[in-house]
């Protein structure tokens, strides 16, 4: 079809009155589109308030009931109730029409399945539950969820398996500890926060491409906060850790460029912020005075933000 | 292989990552380069009050009731009016059970031992410190803070220490010395042989 021929049936259309001249004007604008989305997110928010209302409801309830309840039954309804909406929300997203209800379903079990699973510890031990028993059942919830998210390819799934995998490696690396040896735990688990925070990043770089690049800007923050975090926690017993972690910091903005990513070239910017206060308050604050302090440390905040924006418009926006 | 290696690089580090650190801790948690050992056992003793509860007031009288003389463990005669803990209850109405126990630290397990089979054992010294510079000695364990809503119970531990290295000992009653430490009276550090 020529373009002739394509006004002329359009023309038709628009007379006959089978198509309105606003219905031609939205879709060469896109706001027909833009409607139809804004419809799909007004029922995604409803399903995720609804949701959110389920889960409320749970927690009250069983909170309720809880001391009337035998053991049984608390673990069929925190556990079991778990594992049956996971095994709902797998079948349902299999359907096109179904699938955010799905997901919904799948997030309520993930929810649930942890806190079940503590729940059957805590009522079939006897006395003290140690850490071994925790780490190795939050270790079996990792595996399933990344079995179930292998098989159904879906960032829900690869959610919960990464919340679960971190869990497991903290209560694996306390119960390893527990007790054995004269452990710094503030260390052990800070430089344990700062590769977790690493294998994030590594993680949110390879769900650039795939079914997980959803998760890849919230992998990118919370990963980047972990790590400048737990460094920024060690700064004053490493040997010059003061001077080391601006080199930190400049990687991290390195990083950023590398992976066009805002998420780690808003954390490097405020912690490199929060690195010139610390410096400032430890080193010039009493020498040169609060007031003169703080002109320099605001004339640098600017500085900053300024340099911030121009890096993200420069090499993160193409 | 190489391809699979090349396009999920990042997949791999992310994995190996925790696992090489994992690793390292085991490393450093078991390794026998970083645990205490010694050649010697030792003797100590523990008590309750019989009616079960804490036994914090039963400490004195352990170290009333045995002592270390010419190598050997004896058993001293107590009055039977002795109020230890001085709270207007005789102790042998407190119901003591003071029980003596031989730890064999190769195997880090205790078992216990009647007096008549205590006494026969030689006590090479009574102080904390073995012949080979190990120490017997407490601290108070916090326990790995891992999240808020797990309590990993904090506990008064007893270790082999050298330097600073330290192992913990698998006394009897760990368990349940929470917040009291005071069920654990050391004796001496014991040869292998009986006289």
């Amino acid at each position: 079809m020529n373009k002739k021929e394509l006004l002329k049936e359009l023309s038709e259309k628009v007379a006959s009155g089978s198509i309105d001249k606003s219905e031609v004007m939205d879709a060469i604008s896109g706001e027909g589109i833009k409607k139809s989305m804004s419809h799909l997110s007004i029922m995604t928010i409803l399903y995720f308030i609804g949701a959110v209302a389920v889960i409320m409801g749970i927690i009250f309830f069983i909170a309720q009931v809880w001391e009337d309840i035998g053991s049984f039954v608390r673990v069929s309804i925190t556990l079991g109730m778990g594992l049956i909406m996971t095994m709902l929300g797998s079948m349902l997203v299999k359907e096109k029409e179904k699938k955010n209800i799905g997901l919904v379903f799948q997030f309520i079990g993930g929810l649930l399945i942890p806190g079940g699973s503590m729940v059957l510890l805590s009522e079939f031990s006897t006395g003290v539950v140690h850490m071994w028993p925790i780490a190795i059942t939050i270790g079996i919830i990792f595996l399933f969820y990344l079995i179930l998210d292998f098989a159904q390819k879906n960032p829900i799934l690869t959610f919960f398996a990464i919340a679960n995998g971190t869990a497991f490696i903290y209560l694996l690396i306390g119960a390893l500890t527990e007790g054995q040896a004269s452990y710094k735990y503030d260390d052990l688990y800070a430089y344990t926060t700062m590769i977790i925070g690493a294998s994030y990043l590594a993680l949110s770089h390879n769900f650039k491409t795939g079914w997980n690049r959803n998760l890849v800007g919230i992998l990118q923050l919370v990963g980047s906060f972990g790590f400048f975090v737990a460094a920024f926690s060690r700064v004053e017993y490493i040997f010059a850790g003061q001077i080391l972690y601006f080199f930190v910091l400049g990687a991290g903005l390195f990083l950023s460029i590398y992976m066009k990513s805002k998420a780690i070239l808003l954390t490097s910017t405020v912690f490199l912020i929060v690195h010139f206060v610390y410096i400032t308050d430890r080193y010039f604050a009493d020498s040169l005075g609060w007031p003169i302090s703080l002109i320099i440390l605001g004339l640098i905040i600017i500085a900053l933000g300024y340099g911030s924006v121009e890096v993200n418009k420069k090499y993160l926006k193409k | 292989m190489n391809k699979f290696i090349k396009n999920n690089l990042s997949l791999i580090l992310a994995f190996s990552l925790p696992v090489a650190l994992i690793l390292v801790v085991v490393f450093t948690t078991y390794s026998p380069f970083t645990s205490v050992e010694t050649n010697y056992n030792f003797m100590y003793t523990a008590c309750d009050n019989g009616t079960g509860g804490y036994s914090y007031g039963c400490l004195n009288h352990m170290e009333a009731l045995f002592s270390v003389k010419d190598t050997s463990l004896i058993k001293n005669d107590l009055d039977d009016s002795r109020d230890t803990d001085k709270d207007g209850i005789s102790d042998i109405d407190e119901n003591y059970h003071v029980r003596i126990f031989l730890h064999d630290t190769q195997q880090n397990e205790s078992r216990e031992v009647k007096f008549e089979n205590a006494k026969d054992y030689e006590i090479i010294t009574d102080t904390i410190t073995s012949p080979d510079g190990v120490n017997v000695s407490g601290g108070y364990e916090r326990g790995p803070e891992v999240f808020p809503i797990i309590d990993t119970h904090s506990s008064y531990d007893y270790y082999l220490t050298k330097g600073k290295s330290k192992t913990r000992l698998n006394l009897i009653n760990r368990d349940n010395r929470y917040y009291y430490r005071d069920n654990f009276r050391f004796i001496g550090w014991v040869s292998s042989k009986i006289n």
